[in-house]
């Protein structure tokens, strides 16, 4: 009987560099139209959140109480509001407002919850529980309540939605990273690094959670969007970011006033938010086939 | 043994959740003792309803009062509505209730439907219907989703009222936007359930036996793809309960979930605390209940 050592890693490396267009991500996305869709539609919104500025016809703050609520026409391709703002153009400014929500909040999720998960999985006994109770107690509050509490203390604003929303999507990168960890650290390669001598951090970061992203990068795409749901739907209870601010559930509530006689406001509006959060849900759900076959569906 | 166990896990999270409630209320900027004393009392006044509170005492001292007071369902008595917490929570939880029950069986009535359908037809254009409706009904903004009910059956065709609480016709616009949130999800996953129940050799021996395929499906596959059906459910408790808050809000409707808005933005403190609370417990129970079910439905877990 002979012991063969074979390395993931060296086998990896022996195969060669793969071709971009093969790898599995850029593959699904052509593959998949729907992935593809939901490609594109992240990338107009990231665009739209670059520049927003740019693209916007009218000044976002400025109105004309002589032309408020009025439908679509040429000089207002989406109508105007309540005061006689231009609508696309508050709505490509709410657009950054949320991406800037968002990718704060997600900041902050994946941190604290990698590094929660990271130490549960990794260290397992007494840290692994002591954490898992904390997601727990985490997790036994329903959704939005969560966000809700912590706006209560926290009072209304844009960095007291940030955190909220982002304490809100810690439980779901603990649970993940743990997992991905707990069966990481069983490879070769693990013990092989601890026997050289690398530090429990060490290993943590250059080896095991390198080898546990995948599930992170589809989690972080389909967080993005709940962010951005999350926190519309938090300012349009008036609880999130506040009127004047271009936040889109805010104009929505706003909308909600004049809805027999300007319902444009709410529809364009809340279409711009459905379209967003397709997008990575979509972009989400295509990272999901790719990195993990055993997942497809379709 | 499983059921003695959950029970067991679930204390210990219960007593966290009650002093996360707790501490969090305390945190909420803004003198209590004033808020009751009233702004144009004089300081004199204040401690003295201070005092009367128990707001002077210790942390612990002032937590375990608050357990024991919330154990007989005492929160107190809100700041802007001048009658206890349970209350306000009794006369709206029958409401939140009505439209939660509303909101999942129609979840579960066109999820698994449409699921079902969707198995049987699978690899056609309505297979792949059930997918995209899936994802596009978690990406939709439910409180979009409910105003644009509202814009079409309300103000365009005239057909239902816009909200308010009253006979059914005040519920079917709240529940269908409650509803169609859950029915995507529910879809996915009773295709992805049914799929994989079809492909197994008992299925196979109950149509060589020449069983109908409608029996096949409700006999034999359905009953054994409730399972991942049934945790989804319980993970989508959560979901509905935040969406109901929106719902609420949307059609003013009268539930406990609306009465959670309300207090947040009043800086009502007892009613949050006791809002919240009721919230998380509810919410805790129901999945402890989907929990013990499947020990119903598997009994592999009974004996796990």
């Amino acid at each position: 009987m002979s012991l063969e050592f074979t390395p993931k890693r060296n086998e990896i490396q022996a195969e060669g560099p793969r071709s971009f267009w093969r790898h599995p991500i850029i593959h699904t996305l052509w593959r998949d139209p729907w992935t593809l869709l939901g490609a594109l539609l992240v990338f107009t919104y990231i665009l739209v959140v670059l520049f927003a500025p740019l693209l916007a016809p009218a000044d976002p703050e400025k109105g004309n109480i002589l032309v408020r609520l009025k439908p679509p026409s040429r000089e207002h391709l989406l109508g105007t509001d309540g005061l006689g703002r231009d609508l696309l153009s508050r709505i490509l400014f709410g657009a950054r407002i949320s991406g800037v929500i968002a990718v704060f909040a997600v900041i902050v999720s994946g941190a604290v919850g990698v590094l929660l998960g990271a130490l549960a999985g990794y260290f397992e006994g007494w840290t692994d529980t002591l954490i898992g109770r904390f997601v727990d107690t985490l997790l036994a509050f329903p959704g939005i309540l969560l966000a809700i509490l912590v706006l209560a203390i926290l009072g209304p604003g844009l960095s007291s939605i940030i955190i909220a929303i982002g304490i809100f999507g810690v439980p779901s990168y603990a649970r993940v990273v743990r997992g991905g960890v707990l069966t990481v650290k069983k490879h070769d390669f693990v013990e092989a690094a601890r026997a050289l001598g690398a530090t429990p951090g060490a290993i943590l970061v250059r080896h095991v959670l390198r080898n546990a992203w995948a599930p992170v990068i589809v989690l972080t795409s389909l967080n993005f969007g709940t962010a951005v749901l999350t926190a519309s739907a938090l300012s349009f209870l008036g609880l999130g970011v506040q009127p004047p601010t271009a936040e889109r559930g805010a104009m929505i509530a706003e909308g909600r006033e004049h809805i027999r006689v300007a319902p444009h406001i709410t529809t364009f509006t809340g279409l711009c938010i459905f379209l967003t959060v397709l997008g990575f849900n979509l972009l989400g759900d295509g990272l999901r086939d790719a990195l993990d076959p055993r997942s497809r569906e379709r | 043994m499983y059921v003695a166990r959950r029970l067991f896990e679930v204390i210990p999270v219960l007593i966290a959740v009650t002093f996360i409630v707790f501490v969090s209320v305390r945190l909420i900027p803004g003198d209590p003792a004033r808020a009751v004393a009233g702004l144009e009392a004089d300081d004199q006044t204040v401690e003295a309803v201070r005092k009367d509170l128990g707001l002077d005492e210790p942390l612990l001292v002032q937590y375990g009062r608050f357990l024991a007071r919330a154990a007989r369902g005492n929160f107190g008595v809100s700041y802007y509505y001048g009658t206890t917490v349970t209350e306000e929570i009794v006369r709206r939880f029958p409401a939140t209730l009505l439209l939660a029950v509303s909101g999942i069986t129609l979840s579960i009535v066109i999820g698994m439907g449409i699921g079902v359908l969707s198995a049987i037809n699978h690899g056609t254009f309505f297979d792949r219907g059930t997918l995209i409706f899936a994802i596009a009904g978690v990406s939709m903004p439910s409180f979009w989703l409910g105003l644009m009910f509202i814009i079409f059956f309300a103000v365009q065709l005239r057909w239902l009222p816009a909200g308010g609480f009253g006979g059914w016709r005040h519920l079917v616009l709240p529940a269908l936007t409650l509803g169609l949130f859950g029915a995507g999800t529910i879809a996915r996953l009773t295709r992805s359930s049914v799929l994989e129940v079809l492909k197994q050799d008992y299925v196979r021996t109950a149509r060589s036996k020449g069983l109908a395929g409608y029996r096949v499906i409700l006999k034999h596959a359905l009953r054994n793809a409730l399972i991942p059906i049934i945790t989804v459910l319980g993970l989508q408790f959560g979901a509905f309960l935040s969406r109901a808050v929106v719902t609420e809000t949307v059609f003013g409707w009268p539930g406990i979930a609306r009465l959670l808005v309300i207090s947040v933005l009043d800086r009502d403190f007892p009613l949050i605390q006791g809002t919240v609370l009721w919230l998380a417990v509810i919410f805790m129970a129901l999945n402890l209940l989907v929990d013990l079910t499947y020990s119903l439905i598997d009994p592999r877990i009974r004996y796990g």
